[in-house]
C-alpha cells in the first residue's frame, strides 16, 4: 500500500514567551492509500489545529507532513496553495456551498479553479453525481436542498478534482441523524468504490464508527488508536464508547 | 479614552473608507474651487463688464451651490449609512462591554467630526491649490489678460464650505445617532448573519423583458433623430420617456440574458471563476437594476452636458467680435400709425455729430405682402421649415451700396429685371442657394425679377436674422418701410467704448425717445456672449464633475458592501483552493463589469443624442467636437477609473483581510 500521509513529531505552539499552549505536541502517524481514518478527540484536544496543519491552511511549528512523497512544511505558500488545490480535497460542518450557485456549478468550480478543459467538466460532474446519489438536485440552489443534499454536494466538490486526500471536518456536525447516516453511507461508498483516501475529524462517536481506524487526542497528543478490523459497525461503536469513557467523558460536551 | 477609540478607528479603517473619504475631499474641493471664481479675478484684468458677468456667475453658481450640496448631502449620508452597517458588530461588541448608547453615539459624533475635519482640511487644501489652476481656465472663458500671477485665497469661499459641509456633517451625526438609538444589541451582533433572497428568473422573462428594453431604445433613439432636439414637443418627451423604460428594462433582463449567453460558451463559463463571477453579478444586477438605470441615466446627463460646457469655451467670442459688423447699431420698428422718418435726422447733437464717430450709414428695410420664404417654392429641409413664413427683407440698391461703401467695397449696378439675394446668418445660407440655383421669380411692380448668380453676404446690421433682397430703388418707393437701420462706425475700439457711454448717458436722461427702439453695440454683443459662454460653461462642467462623483461613489460604494458581504464567499474560494490571483482577477473583473456597464449603455445613448443635438450645436457655432469629445473621455475616465480603482483596492483589502 502506497504512503499517502505521514505526520512525524508535529508540533504546534501558539502564545508566546512564558505562555505557551501546545496545541498538538509531538504526534506522529501515517495514512495509507484508500484508508478511512478518522481522529477524534473533545474541544481544545488540537484535533482542529492537526488538521489544518495537514491541510496547509495552519503551518506548523516543528516536525514534518508529507503528502505524497512532499514535506508541506517546507513549501512556499504560491506553492502550497497550488498543492491544496491539486491534491487535497475538503468537506466542512457548514458545507460551505456558494449559494448565488447551482449545485452543479458549485461542483463545476472546483475543476474550473484547477483549470480543466471545459469539455470534460460535464462529463465529471455527472459522474460524480452518479455515484453520490445527487444527479436530480444538480439544478437546484442550496437554499432548495436539504442538510444532506447540501453535504453530499459538497462531498462530490471535494473529491471530483480527484484529490490524494479528503479532508472533513465535522462533517455530520450540522445534519440530523438519517442525514448523516446517508452521508457516511456515501463516504464509505466512495472509499470502497473509488479507493478515496478520506481523514476525518469527528467528536461524534456515532459517525467515527464508519471510519477504519480511529486516533483519539487529547491534549496534543495521540492517546488511542482502535482499528475495526473486522468488527461489525455496531461492535466497533461500543469500543469507541469505551474509549470516549477512558478520555473523561462526553466529547460533544463542546 | 473615547478619543482614543474614535481616532484608532478612523486610521484603522482609513484604507476601507478611502472611498469615503475620496467623495468628501473630492466633494469639498470642487465646491470651494467653483464658489471662489470670483476672487479669481484679482489675478486677470478685468474690465467693468467683465466683473459684472463674473459677479453674476458667482451668484448664479450660489444658488447652484445649494443645489450641489443637497446631492452631495444625499450621498454622504447614503455612504455613511452604508459603513454605520459595516460596523455594526464592533458597536454591538462595545454595547456588551457595557458601553451605554449615548457613549457610542460620541464615539461615532468623534469619528465623523475628526473626519469631517480632515476632509475638509485636505479638500480645502486642494481646492485652494485647485483654484489656481482653475484661473488659468476661467481667464480663458472670460478672455481676459493674466495680470501677474498672485496667489488666489478666498476667504468667503472657504467659509462657506466649511459652513455646508459642517451643516452636511451635523445632519450625519444626527442620522447616525437616531440610527445607534434604533439598534438592538442582538441585530448588532448577528447583524453579519442575514439571509439573502435569491430571485432566480427564469431565461425566458429576462429574453422577454430585454426583447422590449431594446424595443423601447430603438423607438426613443427613431424619435430622437427624427425630432431632434430643437422641438420640444410630444414626441422628443416620448422618446425620452422611452429611453428611460428601455433603460430600467434592459438593466432588469441584462444579467440573465448574460448567464444564458456565457453559459453557452463553455469555454468562458468553465474557464477560472467565471461560474462565480457570472453569479455574483447576476445577483448584484437584480437586486441594483434600478439604481443601475439612475447612474446610467445620470451618466448620460453628465456626459452630455459636460461635453457642451467644454466645447462652449471653445467658441471664442472673438470670432463673435469680428462677426459683430458695426460698432454701434440703431434700430427703429415704427409703431403703429407712426411716420418712418430718419432715425439720424432725431438723434441729439452730442451722439449725432460725436467726435468719436468716423462714418454713419442709414438705410430702410421694407417688407412686400404675399412675399415669404414658403411662397418661393423651393424644397426646404427639415432644420429650415421654422423659416417658412419669414418675409425676406428688401433694400434699395442705393442704401446697399452705401453699406458696401462703409464696408470698404465697391458700389454696384443692377438690371432692372434681376435681384441680389444677400445673407449673413448661417442658418438661413442655404435656402439663399436655393433661390439662386432655382432662380426664383418674384413679382414686383407687376414686373418679373430674378436674382443674379452670386450670393452676398454684406452684414447689414448687428442683428440679421432674415434673407436680403436687394431691388433697384423704384420697387421699394410702394413699399412699406419696416424698420430704419443705423450703422455707426467710429474711430477705435475706446472711441466706441466712449461713444457707448454717451449712449447710455443720453438714454438715463431721457428713458423714452422716439428716435429709435434699440440699440446693439459691439461691446455689448461682446459681453452678452462671453457672459452667457461663462454661465453655460462653469455650470456644466460644475454640475457634470458634481454628478460624475456622485454616480461613480454610488457604484463605489455598492460594491465594497458586495465584496464585504461576499468576504465567507471569497474565504470558501481560498479553501478550494483559488490563489490570490485568482480571487484579485475575479474581484477585478466582478468590479469592471458592474462599472462598463451603465457606462457603455450611456456612451450608446450619448452618441445618439449628439447625434439628434448637431444641430442644436451648430446653431450656436462651430463646436470643436473632437476636443470636446476627448476631454469629455478624459475627464470621465480620469473621476471613473479613480473610483474603480479605489473600490478595487478597498474591496481587495476587504477580501484579503484575516
Amino acid at each position: 500500500m502506497n504512503t499517502i500521509l505521514k505526520v512525524q513529531n508535529l508540533q504546534k505552539y501558539y502564545g508566546g514567551k512564558g505562555n505557551i499552549t501546545k496545541a498538538v505536541d509531538n504526534i506522529s502517524f501515517t495514512v495509507y492509500e484508500g484508508e478511512y481514518i478518522g481522529i477524534m478527540g473533545a474541544s481544545g484536544s488540537g484535533k482542529t489545529t492537526l488538521l489544518n496543519c495537514i491541510s496547509t491552511i495552519d503551518s506548523a511549528t516543528s516536525g514534518h507532513i508529507i503528502i505524497e512523497g512532499k514535506d508541506v512544511t517546507e513549501m512556499k505558500s504560491a506553492a502550497l496553495s497550488k498543492f491544496r488545490r491539486d491534491k487535497l480535497g475538503f468537506i466542512f460542518q457548514d458545507f460551505n456551498l456558494l449559494d448565488t450557485l447551482t449545485a452543479y456549478e458549485n461542483i463545476a468550480l472546483a475543476l474550473t479553479i484547477i483549470k480543466t478543459s471545459p469539455k470534460e467538466i460535464h462529463e465529471k460532474v455527472q459522474a460524480v453525481a452518479k455515484l453520490l446519489n445527487i444527479e436530480d438536485v444538480l439544478q437546484k440552489y442550496p437554499y432548495q436542498m436539504s442538510g444532506g443534499q447540501k453535504q453530499r454536494v459538497a462531498s462530490a466538490r471535494a473529491i471530483i478534482t480527484n484529490p490524494a486526500m479528503v479532508l472533513a471536518d465535522e462533517p455530520t456536525g450540522a445534519l440530523d441523524s438519517k442525514s448523516a447516516k446517508m452521508l457516511l453511507e456515501s463516504f464509505n461508498n466512495l472509499n470502497e468504490k473509488i479507493n478515496a483516501t478520506i481523514l476525518m475529524v469527528t467528536h461524534d462517536a456515532f459517525t467515527a464508527s464508519y471510519c477504519k481506524r480511529i486516533l483519539f487526542i487529547k491534549d496534543g497528543k495521540i492517546f488511542n488508536e482502535l482499528i475495526r478490523g473486522n468488527d461489525t459497525r455496531k461492535e466497533f461503536f461500543d469500543k469507541i464508547m469505551e474509549v470516549i469513557a477512558l478520555l473523561g467523558g462526553d466529547l460533544n460536551a463542546d | 479614552m473615547l478619543t482614543k477609540i474614535a481616532f484608532k478607528n478612523v486610521g484603522k479603517s482609513f484604507r476601507d473608507y478611502a472611498v469615503y473619504f475620496c467623495t468628501l475631499v473630492f466633494g469639498v474641493c470642487v465646491f470651494y474651487m467653483f464658489n471662489s471664481i470670483y476672487a479669481q479675478k484679482d489675478i486677470m484684468v478685468v474690465t467693468e463688464a467683465t466683473d459684472q458677468s463674473m459677479k453674476a456667475l458667482s451668484e448664479m453658481l450660489n444658488y447652484v451651490s445649494v443645489f450641489v450640496s443637497v446631492v452631495l448631502g444625499f450621498l454622504i449620508v447614503y455612504a455613511n449609512n452604508f459603513f454605520i452597517k459595516r460596523r455594526k458588530k464592533e458597536l454591538g461588541i462595545y454595547m456588551t462591554l457595557g458601553m451605554n448608547k449615548n457613549k457610542i453615539s460620541s464615539i461615532l459624533v468623534l469619528e465623523t467630526s475628526l473626519i469631517a475635519v480632515v476632509s475638509l482640511a485636505v479638500g480645502l487644501l486642494l481646492g485652494i491649490l485647485g483654484s489656481q489652476f482653475m484661473s488659468v481656465f476661467t481667464a480663458k472663458i472670460f478672455e481676459a489678460d493674466m495680470s501677474e500671477f498672485k496667489f488666489i485665497f478666498s476667504p468667503d469661499a472657504t467659509l462657506k464650505s466649511v459652513l455646508y459641509f459642517g451643516l452636511i456633517y451635523a445632519i450625519v451625526i444626527v442620522f447616525n445617532t437616531i440610527a445607534i438609538s434604533k439598534f438592538k444589541l442582538i441585530d448588532l451582533l448577528y447583524g453579519g448573519r442575514k439571509n439573502e433572497n435569491f430571485k432566480v428568473k427564469r431565461v425566458g422573462v429576462s429574453i422577454f423583458f430585454m426583447v422590449l428594453a431594446i424595443t423601447f431604445l430603438v423607438a426613443a433613439y427613431y424619435l430622437i433623430l427624427t425630432n431632434g432636439m430643437i422641438n420640444m414637443n410630444l414626441k422628443f418627451l416620448m422618446s425620452i420617456i422611452f429611453g428611460i423604460i428601455g433603460t430600467v428594462l434592459f438593466f432588469f433582463s441584462i444579467a440573465g440574458i448574460l448567464s444564458k449567453f456565457v453559459q453557452s460558451n463553455k469555454k468562458v463559463y468553465f474557464n477560472n471563476l467565471n461560474i462565480f463571477i457570472l453569479r455574483q453579478l447576476n445577483s448584484k444586477i437584480n437586486t441594483n437594476f434600478i439604481s443601475m438605470s439612475v447612474v446610467c441615466i445620470v451618466l448620460l446627463l453628465t456626459i452630455g452636458i459636460f461635453s457642451t460646457g467644454y466645447s462652449m469655451q471653445n467658441v471664442l467670442s472673438s470670432e463673435l467680435r469680428e462677426s459683430v459688423a458695426y460698432d454701434v447699431n440703431y434700430i427703429k420698428w415704427p409703431e403703429d400709425g407712426e411716420k418712418v422718418e430718419s432715425i439720424y435726422n432725431k438723434l441729439p447733437d452730442n451722439l449725432k455729430n460725436s467726435k468719436h464717430m468716423r462714418s454713419y450709414e442709414e438705410h430702410f428695410i421694407y417688407s412686400q405682402e404675399g412675399i415669404t420664404i414658403g411662397s418661393m417654392g423651393i424644397d426646404l429641409r427639415k432644420e429650415e421649415e421654422m423659416f417658412m413664413k419669414l418675409t425676406p427683407d428688401f433694400i434699395n440698391l442705393s442704401d446697399y451700396n452705401e453699406l458696401l461703401k462703409m464696408n470698404g467695397k465697391q458700389p454696384i449696378t443692377l438690371n432692372d429685371d434681376k435681384y441680389i439675394v444677400n445673407s449673413s446668418n448661417k442658418n438661413i445660407d442655404g435656402i439663399a442657394e436655393k433661390i439662386v440655383a432655382n432662380n426664383v421669380d418674384i413679382t414686383l411692380n407687376e414686373k418679373k425679377l430674378t436674382p443674379i448668380k452670386t450670393i452676398s453676404d454684406l452684414n447689414t446690421s448687428n442683428n440679421v436674422y432674415s434673407l436680403f433682397i436687394v431691388v433697384n430703388d423704384k420697387y421699394t418707393q410702394n413699399m412699406n418701410a419696416s424698420q430704419v437701420v443705423l450703422n455707426i462706425m467710429c474711430k477705435d475700439n475706446e472711441a466706441t467704448n466712449s461713444y457707448c457711454q454717451e449712449i447710455k448717458d443720453f438714454e438715463k436722461i431721457k428713458e423714452q425717445n422716439s428716435a429709435y427702439s434699440y440699440t446693439i453695440t459691439r461691446p455689448e454683443m461682446y459681453e452678452q456672449s462671453v457672459s452667457a459662454k461663462a454661465v453655460i460653461s462653469f455650470l456644466a462642467i460644475y454640475l457634470g464633475i458634481v454628478f460624475m462623483i456622485t454616480c461613480a461613489a454610488i457604484l463605489a460604494i455598492q460594491q465594497l458592501s458586495e465584496a464585504a458581504d461576499n468576504k465567507e464567499r471569497y474565504e470558501l474560494l481560498r479553501k478550494l483552493g483559488a490563489d490570490k490571483n485568482m480571487l484579485n482577477k475575479a474581484l477585478f473583473k466582478q468590479i469592471l463589469c458592474y462599472f462598463l456597464f451603465p457606462l457603455i449603455l450611456a456612451v450608446v445613448h450619448s452618441v445618439i443624442g449628439l447625434k439628434a443635438a448637431n444641430e442644436v450645436i451648430s446653431m450656436m457655432g462651430q463646436m470643436d467636437v473632437v476636443g470636446s469629445m476627448s476631454a469629455t473621455a478624459i475627464f470621465v475616465v480620469f473621476i471613473y477609473g479613480l473610483y474603480f480603482a479605489l473600490t478595487y483596492i478597498g474591496s481587495k483589502n476587504i477580501i484579503n483581510k484575516e
